[in-house]
């Protein structure tokens, strides 16, 4: 895990270190709901990038906004209700304000929820950062009748407040200005001393603080050091521990909060928190009054039918219809516009081009490769923008409050059955799903399960298989396949993950639940947007060389001999004279097939399939079927177009897939069949898939395991359904 | 009035908060997100499954799971 950027970087001074910067630069910090990312968007449009971090998962956005002609970098800073430094984002956000010291944090604030709101500013005047605070929402504090006099907390907290609507962008140039002019005067350096802990308290961090071994560490004022090892924290615990007088510090800190344990009968760290809710609640006091009961009243109403005993599940299943419908329903139709798209692009590349190699290249592999990616734009588009629905009203929340129970039984976050429901469609997007949640272990963990959902390209396998081996059950084969099998495997694996790999504590699940809002559209496109960008533009080119180089293993090397031996043979056919033109047409089709058939045992992908095959020998497949799963890694339905190649069907005969079903029924037993389909259930989705996986899980360690894992869960599973079934029938 | 604890409470349940126990990332972010002694809680609802549960200080609302707040010690009123 990445407990502390380099220990020391909190340490060396830092503005006068980091590259020469010739614009200033402003971080955006603030609660989850607070409306951040919305401001921010107001800020930079369309100027902004994302940056990672220290190669954490957690993504910084930067963007470019303009106070006048002036340009102004901004960086979104995770949403965090705190600066603790106890998940990765609370630590990401910390340690980019304490080591790059941006000229001003602005401060983006929920003013209808001010007091958890201001906990976090607390945290930033104590780092010694005196922020702007962006009250935002600022609309519905005057539709709820609330009243802050701003001028007076401004001057209680020490700080600039602006009132912003994010929905409108009322109040950004304003806000954008007043952090301008801030970040041109001078800072203070270090924060004031904390006045609002018990003086007992005080007392000793203030005893703390005088060691010299920590007045030593310039980073930090001393004050904060010690305040935070009375919070226990474990960054900067880490940070005094590396110090000749560490242990005796901690030792000393030990003593103390015992004493003080003993003396107030409660611990320090409750006792700093609440003592910031303690000046929160006092300086709210003299400022905010509520004029009447609001109508948040609406917001409740609505939950009492969406989070209903009996209803909400109705209405939970009606939602994830809809949203599954619309992701591959509505999405099939400008799916099938950009396939066309494709193959128009390819074929009119064949047709100027000569036939060949080039011509293969360029049209199965690069424009294959790219149709790939975009193929899943649409579904990509729609998963996303019905997520940010669901975000941006609130609903998610509640989705992850009633599912969250079943969820956790593997110790999962109520938010991951999205990646289950989008996996029956796509196992891409389900993975990219994964991004909604907030830890990094239930991250993980959901990106290892998400593949073994059975998405839909697996289903023209299960319906070759069931339909040429199990004719009369071939509809419950397909389902059972389709839609058990696969969320079974996902469940089991969960339990054992929980039980193995993710031991111990589980990620705190206590969760805002933020009131129903209506969304406006520009946000909710913003969001998707920002998602799917993503998407395309970290897979594209990944994309574009793996299929440029599965085609490569597909096509070489070439049997000169075979060519010129079918060529003979196609010819002799040619000028024999007892057949009708169909029947000579056809037996020249035939033999061009069985040519491809031959030609592939030749390829480098033929080749590792008669490789492997041994191995897949005690799970019942020959040759052909372990090729075929070897060309699965490219997609699932190239499975079938390969077993039509391998097992030489030609397509020109009538119904392609009746023929070929045929062949299954000739090469495969029920049981090697019921094998074969389990095989084609378990093991790694696609290229774009594991692709998709490596990009998301950040880390070589847990990409290795991924493929591993599923492969040799695959052949496990499958050897012993063969094994008992061959005992069985 | 006797002391309980928070997993105990029934929906509509209004209680102050005496103390929070647990140690680590959960007692951390409880504190954090305003469990403090003396707030004043109310219970709004529990999942159809019963758990996690809804409550509300603060003049927000929170769910949080059963196990979770079985480390919340307090006095109903």
């Amino acid at each position: 895990m990445h407990s502390l950027r380099k220990t020391s970087d909190l340490r060396g001074p830092k503005k006068s270190e980091t590259h020469a910067r010739t614009k200033m630069r402003i971080a955006l910090a603030g609660n989850p709901n607070s409306g951040k990312t919305s401001l921010f968007n107001l800020l930079t449009g369309a100027r902004q990038h994302v940056g990672n971090w220290g190669g954490v998962t957690v993504e910084i956005k930067e963007g470019t906004a303009f106070n006048g002609d002036e340009r102004v970098g901004v960086i979104d800073l995770p949403g965090t209700y705190s600066l603790s430094a106890y998940s990765l984002e609370e630590r990401v956000a910390r340690d980019f304000i304490v080591e790059e010291r941006p000229d001003v944090v602005i401060n983006v604030i929920d003013a209808s929820n001010l007091e958890r709101n201001l906990y976090l500013t607390v945290q930033l005047l104590e780092l010694g950062i005196r922020p702007i605070l962006a009250f935002n929402m600022w609309d519905e504090v005057q539709a709820r009748g609330i009243h802050i006099d701003s001028t007076m907390l401004s001057r209680l907290l020490g700080v600039t407040i602006v009132p912003t609507v994010g929905k409108t962008g009322a109040g950004t140039r304003e806000l954008l200005a007043a952090a301008v002019q801030q970040a041109r005067q001078k800072q203070p350096s270090f924060g004031p001393p904390l006045s609002h802990v018990p003086p007992e308290l005080a007392q000793e961090i203030d005893a703390l603080a005088r060691q010299p071994a920590i007045q030593k560490l310039e980073a930090c004022s001393p004050q904060w050091i010690a305040v935070k090892l009375f919070e226990y924290d474990q960054q900067v615990e880490q940070l005094v521990s590396n110090l000749p007088e560490g242990a005796a510090i901690l030792e000393m800190r030990d003593k103390a909060a015992m004493s003080i344990d003993q003396l107030l009968g409660y611990d320090t760290e409750s006792l700093i928190a609440e003592s910031r809710y303690g000046l929160i609640a006092g300086a709210l006091k003299e400022t905010v009054s509520v004029s009447r009961i609001d109508k948040i009243q609406l917001s409740d109403k609505i939950d009492t039918v969406m989070t209903h005993p009996f209803w909400a599940y109705p209405i939970f299943i009606a939602f994830m219809w809809l949203l599954f419908q619309a992701t591959f329903v509505i999405g099939d139709y400008p799916m099938q516009w950009i396939e066309a798209g494709f193959a128009l692009l390819g074929e009119a590349v064949s047709q100027t081009l000569p036939p060949g190699n080039l011509r293969g290249l360029l049209v199965d592999g690069v424009i294959g490769g790219v149709g790939g990616v975009a193929v899943f734009l649409p579904n990509i588009l729609i998963l996303f923008l019905g997520i940010a629905v669901m975000e941006d009203t609130g609903y998610m929340a509640r989705a992850a409050f009633i599912m969250d129970k079943v969820m956790h039984k593997i110790g999962l976050h109520g938010k991951s059955f999205i990646p289950i429901l989008i996996g029956m469609g796509c196992n891409v997007p389900a993975i990219l799903a994964a991004r909604t949640l907030e830890s990094d272990k239930d991250r993980i963990k959901t990106i290892l399960l998400s593949p073994l959902i059975s998405c839909s390209a697996r289903l023209p396998v299960y319906v070759l298989f069931a339909g040429a081996l199990f004719p009369r059950h071939a509809g419950n084969i397909v389902f059972l396949f389709q839609f058990v099998f696969g969320t079974a495997a996902f469940f089991l694996m969960g339990l054992v993950f929980k039980k193995t790999l993710f031991r111990g504590e589980d990620y705190p699940f206590v969760m805002e639940l933020p009131p129903y809002r209506l969304p406006t559209i520009r946000s909710v496109l913003v969001h998707m947007w920002h998602r799917s960008e993503h998407y395309l533009k970290k897979m594209g080119g990944v994309v574009l060389a793996f299929s440029v180089i599965l085609w490569f293993l597909g096509e070489y090397p070439k049997n000169q001999e075979l060519h010129q031996r079918y060529q003979t043979k196609i010819e002799a056919v040619r000028t024999t004279e007892n057949v009708t033109q169909d029947q000579r047409q056809q037996l020249i089709e035939r033999l061009r097939a069985q040519e491809k058939a031959e030609s592939v045992r030749y390829s480098a992908i033929g080749r590792i399939g008669r490789f492997i095959e041994p191995a897949l020998k005690p799970l019942g497949f020959d040759w052909r079927a372990s090729v075929s799963l070897v060309t699965g890694f490219v997609a699932k339905e190239i499975v079938v177009s390969s077993m039509g190649v391998l097992y030489a069907v030609s397509d020109e005969t009538v119904g392609a897939t009746e023929s070929l079903q045929e062949k299954i029924a000739e090469y495969f037993t029920p049981v090697t069949a019921f094998a074969f389909m389990m095989f084609v259930l378990l093991y790694t989705p696609c290229i774009v898939a594991l692709l998709t996986v490596i990009r998301e899980l950040h880390s070589w360690k847990w990409s290795v395991f991924s493929l591993v894992y599923q492969i040799g869960l695959a052949w496990i599973v499958t050897f012993a359904v063969y094994q008992i079934g061959r005992l069985l029938v | 009035m006797q002391t309980k604890l928070l997993s105990a409470c029934r929906e509509g349940d209004q209680a102050i908060i005496e103390r929070i126990g647990g140690r680590g990332a959960l007692r951390k972010r409880l504190l954090e997100m305003g469990f403090n002694r003396g707030e004043r809680i109310s219970i709004i609802k529990y999942a159809p499954l019963r758990d996690p549960m809804e409550v509300q200080l603060k003049g927000f609302h929170v769910s949080l799971r059963v196990s979770e707040a079985q480390l919340i010690e307090i006095r109903k009123v």
